[in-house]
């Protein structure tokens, strides 16, 4: 077993000592060090997508990635996207168009969309789909899921056209 | 929606697997790498020398009996003694400080097998020359539903259709693994587990531990995802186990690989049916003799076959029917229940009958369904006479009014065919031909707080949310005034599984009835309180909050709870209801084994690829008599999600078994539906309230995917001119079908 270290993580803002082996991943450095359980473990092989966290904004899959890549960069999980208890556009969406059945997979698909509209704040339906085929649901057959993304989208183009409609 | 969504998407939602405790011990499983063999040494001390582990157990350390099942058979070992009967089989489990000891320790465990000759499909186990795997032979279970004379309908008919189907094995695929907590309490036992049964749960694990089951006390977090596979028996057992042993928290958590090798599976069958009609397409009989794979152990191979023959006419009027059915041991993972309980594979079966009928007689698919369908009145083929309204005529004339005859048709082009595709289904709600008790209890608590506390958990699909619905619109209150409370053996009542399409029809009554009782009771508490007339009290809001109302004055939940004796508190009152079912005649299948069915009618429309042979499902429309919606949006998420497990089902996911082995045990090859593999689902509600339901509600849990498949295996057959014997139509088996189809080898 390779020797101890101490690995400086940032996650949500807040610095973490983590001693462990230098080879853990960056999903076990999250949930089994620094408790946060948000992000989940489906398959630990990168092909479900339920573990996915933000790496310096990027969409990571975090049972892929090593801790220590994730050093000297921001990693942000679901518990850090709601700012002093409110929450982003796209976790109210969640909640609002019913796009969540058991959830285990909600994290991971908010992480997704949400790197997603930092990337291109206006996607296509296809694009939407297509960029949440990296993460699996069993429960909700993805409608509600891309109907949530959908609305954010929405929403989000009507605050960002301008007066009057002038195009 | 479902209650307690924000902290789902906060991530502060804890899972089974979420949860860490003070001096927490992490646990895994020593499995068989052999499908059948004899043990003939265990040795654990190799294991038990490492620095860091803890504890390992053997069978023999089982303090009570090695004996568990989700249903009445105790057949199966948590841990094989003496032999193991399939692949993965727990042989021995391991405690340890860290992840990494509990599998080394769980690799250091050392057996000695003595490899037998296994038997790995139905085939083989039906062979003269086959091992004898069961108690009895290879038959694990056998039953029929008979009514009327087959042969006589055979002889009389103008065509008898013949075809033998076939259904894979596939996995639930929840996202969560199966994961248990167990941990001690004071004078016992507290266990976490994603279960859709906590009440079981608690028996199961007090009969292992030798225990009074009061001692144990099981709880389910969220849950993440259940499809009738959870909990894992063995799993929650030796979690239990090794609390006990070891007077510490014990997480012990599946893998991923673990979990498709091990877990249970929904049953592979092969059907022969046999359809006779007159030539005008009237049914006058059917037969069908499934044989299914029931794997290493009994257990729910028995309701699971039941439903295969109660179901194996199809929801159609049919006078003379033979309807066989065995479950054949094999030295594969156990079958087990999966939403929709053998319902799918019969649809699978049953509705490609219908098809190839149809196109026999020259008949329309459609007009063949309407002119057999299951009315108001008639009786279904264990002899039960159908009393709540049917809406399943209704539902196919407005299928037929929805899609165009010219689009029906589709279009045949070289290099794509597309073509609409049609099922029909039934599905009996609430557990097969037995007493299935829901039980729900409502309380009064401090501050006047009102709290409905049921046992069935949610196991994601809402039901908390829905049952809130009922009890408070039983009390005339809204739901935000109905506290729900599941899933806990100590603060909730048995109110049996979430499964079986249960929920909502047999709990739900109960909950109806407890809500009922618990506002006459909050009235008449409140009457001798005030020394008034309990008839001059009603329950009702003021200003957003409940009271006990009269002409003249105003009393709140709060004052009442006050003024109740400390023997009163809380005040409770029990709702219980037991859907109208009768045993089956063990000899025809007789009876009324269900109090209620849902009924349906799935459309589909597929896009054929002539050349790659795969299938894209663009639109699905799904006709659902379900009696009264009581929450529209929950519904839809289970069409929704019915529907993306039955695209799955029927274009891409099997169970690969090479000797035992799943091969394709991960996500990277058991591939599941995605975002871009799922499509529009059109949903149209049909019918009347129906006369036992909860305000007339039905169930919609398993019926949302039990037509899928067999909807997309008529479309693809129709729109590529193929015939469609065997799910799932891989590109492989479509483009060889296609390529039959080119040489003129089609059937």
């Amino acid at each position: 077993m390779a020797q101890k270290q101490i690995l400086e993580l940032t996650v949500n803002g807040d610095l973490y000592e983590i001693a462990c082996e230098p080879n853990i991943t960056l999903l076990e450095a999250l949930r089994e060090k620094a408790l946060l359980t948000g992000t989940k473990r489906g398959c630990d092989l990168g092909a479900c997508g339920a573990c996915t966290v933000l790496l310096d904004g990027e969409a990571v899959l975090a049972c892929l990635t090593l801790a220590l890549e994730a050093q000297d960069r921001e990693v942000t999980t679901i518990e850090g996207l709601a700012r002093n208890g409110e929450m982003t556009p796209l976790q109210q969406a969640f909640v609002d168009y019913g796009a969540i059945q058991c959830g285990f997979c909600s994290p991971g698909f908010i992480m997704s969309a949400t790197a997603m509209l930092a990337d291109d704040p206006s996607p296509s339906q296809q694009e939407i789909r297509r960029r949440l085929a990296g993460n699996l649901c069993r429960c909700t057959g993805y409608a509600k899921i891309l109907k949530a993304v959908e609305a954010v989208v929405e929403a989000r183009a009507r605050v960002s056209a301008p007066a009057g409609g002038a195009l | 929606m479902r209650a307690g969504t924000p902290a789902i998407v906060t991530g502060e939602a804890r899972y089974s697997g979420d949860c860490r405790k003070e001096g927490m011990l992490f646990a895994r499983v020593a499995r068989s790498p052999h499908s059948r063999a004899l043990i003939t040494a265990v040795s654990a001390s190799e294991a038990l020398a490492l620095p860091g582990a803890a504890a390992v157990l053997i069978a023999s350390d089982i303090p009570g009996e090695n004996l568990i099942g989700m249903t009445g058979k105790k057949h199966q070992p948590v841990m094989a003694e003496t032999d193991t009967r399939f692949m993965g089989e727990a042989v021995a489990v391991v405690a340890a400080e860290t992840r990494a000891v509990a599998m080394e320790a769980a690799r250091s465990v050392r057996v000695e097998y003595e490899p037998l000759p296994a038997v790995h499909s139905v085939e083989e186990s039906m062979a003269p020359e086959a091992p004898r795997l069961g108690p009895e032979g290879n038959v694990a279970w056998q039953g029929r539903v008979t009514r009327g004379d087959f042969e006589r309908a055979a002889r009389e008919a103008d065509v008898v259709l013949t075809g033998v189907y076939r259904t894979p094995p596939v996995d639930h695929a929840y996202i969560e693994t199966e994961s248990v907590l167990a941990e001690p309490e004071v004078g016992g036992m507290r266990v976490w587990s994603s279960s859709k049964n906590v009440h079981l749960d608690q028996r199961e694990i007090a009969r292992v531990l030798g225990w009074p089951k009061e001692r144990i006390r099981v709880t389910a977090p969220t849950i993440g995802g259940n499809f009738g596979g959870k909990p894992d028996l063995p799993q929650l057992c030796m979690a239990a186990l090794l609390c006990e042993r070891t007077g510490r928290p014990v997480l012990l958590e599946m893998s991923r690989e673990e979990s498709l090798q091990v877990s249970t599976k929904r049953h592979p069958v092969v059907f022969h049916m046999t359809h006779c009609a007159d030539r005008r397409g009237r049914l006058l009989g059917v037969k069908m003799e499934a044989y299914a794979d029931a794997g290493a152990y009994l257990d729910y191979t028995v309701p699971v076959m039941q439903r295969i023959v109660i179901h194996g006419a199809g929801p159609y009027r049919v006078e003379n029917v033979l309807l066989e059915g065995w479950g054949y041991y094999t030295n594969n993972p156990l079958s087990g229940a999966m939403r929709g309980f053998g319902v799918p594979q019969v649809t699978f079966a049953c509705e490609r009958q219908m098809d190839r009928l149809a196109d026999a007689l020259g008949l329309d698919p459609i007009d063949i369904r309407i002119m057999n369908a299951l009315q108001t009145g008639d009786r279904t083929a264990t002899g039960q006479v159908l009393e709540s309204p049917v809406g399943l005529g209704e539902a196919l004339n407005k299928a037929r009014e929805l899609i165009p005859a010219e689009e029906w048709t589709g279009s045949q082009e070289d290099t794509s065919h597309t073509g609409w595709g049609v099922a029909c289904f039934h599905y009996g709600n609430g557990l097969t031909a037995m007493p299935n008790r829901g039980t729900a209890v409502v309380r009064l608590l401090e501050g006047g707080r009102i709290q409905l506390a049921i046992g069935s958990p949610d196991v994601g699909q809402g039901s908390n949310l829905a049952l809130g619905q009922l009890a408070a619109e039983a009390l005339g209150l809204e739901v935000s005034h109905v506290e729900v409370l599941s899933a806990d053996t100590s603060l909730t009542p048995d109110s049996g599984s979430s499964s079986g399409t249960r929920v909502t029809y047999v709990v739900g009554n109960a909950v109806v009835s407890a809500a009922r009782s618990f506002g006459e009771e909050l009235a008449q508490r409140a009457a001798a309180v005030l020394g008034t007339d309990r008839a001059a009290l009603s329950l009702e809001l003021s200003a957003g909050r409940p009271v006990l109302r009269s002409d003249n004055f105003e009393f709140g939940l709060a004052e009442l709870y006050e003024e109740l004796g400390d023997q009163e508190r809380p005040l409770e009152v029990t709702g219980t209801f037991d859907p109208p079912t009768t045993s089956l005649d063990p000899a025809t299948g007789q009876g009324a084994p269900y109090g209620a069915y849902t009924f349906g009618v799935q459309l589909a429309k597929v896009s054929v690829d002539h050349y790659t042979g795969k299938v894209g499902v663009e639109r699905i429309v799904s006709l659902l008599d379900v009696g009264t919606v009581v929450n529209p949006l929950l519904l839809r998420g289970q069409v929704e999600g019915g529907c993306a497990m039955g695209i799955g089902y029927a274009l891409l996911e099997e169970i690969e078994l090479q000797g035992g082995r799943v091969v394709n045990d991960n996500f990277d090859r058991y591939l599941l539906p995605t975002a871009v593999d799922v499509c529009d689902v059109t949903l149209v509600i049909i019918g009347a309230a129906d006369s036992t339901g909860p305000y007339g509600a039905k169930g919609i849990g398993e019926p949302a995917t039990i037509p899928t498949a067999a909807a997309i295996a008529n479309a693809v057959s129709r729109a590529a001119q193929i015939d469609v014997r065997q799910l799932p139509l891989s590109l492989e088996r479509v483009s060889a079908a296609l390529a039959e189809r080119e040489e003129g080898g089609f059937r």
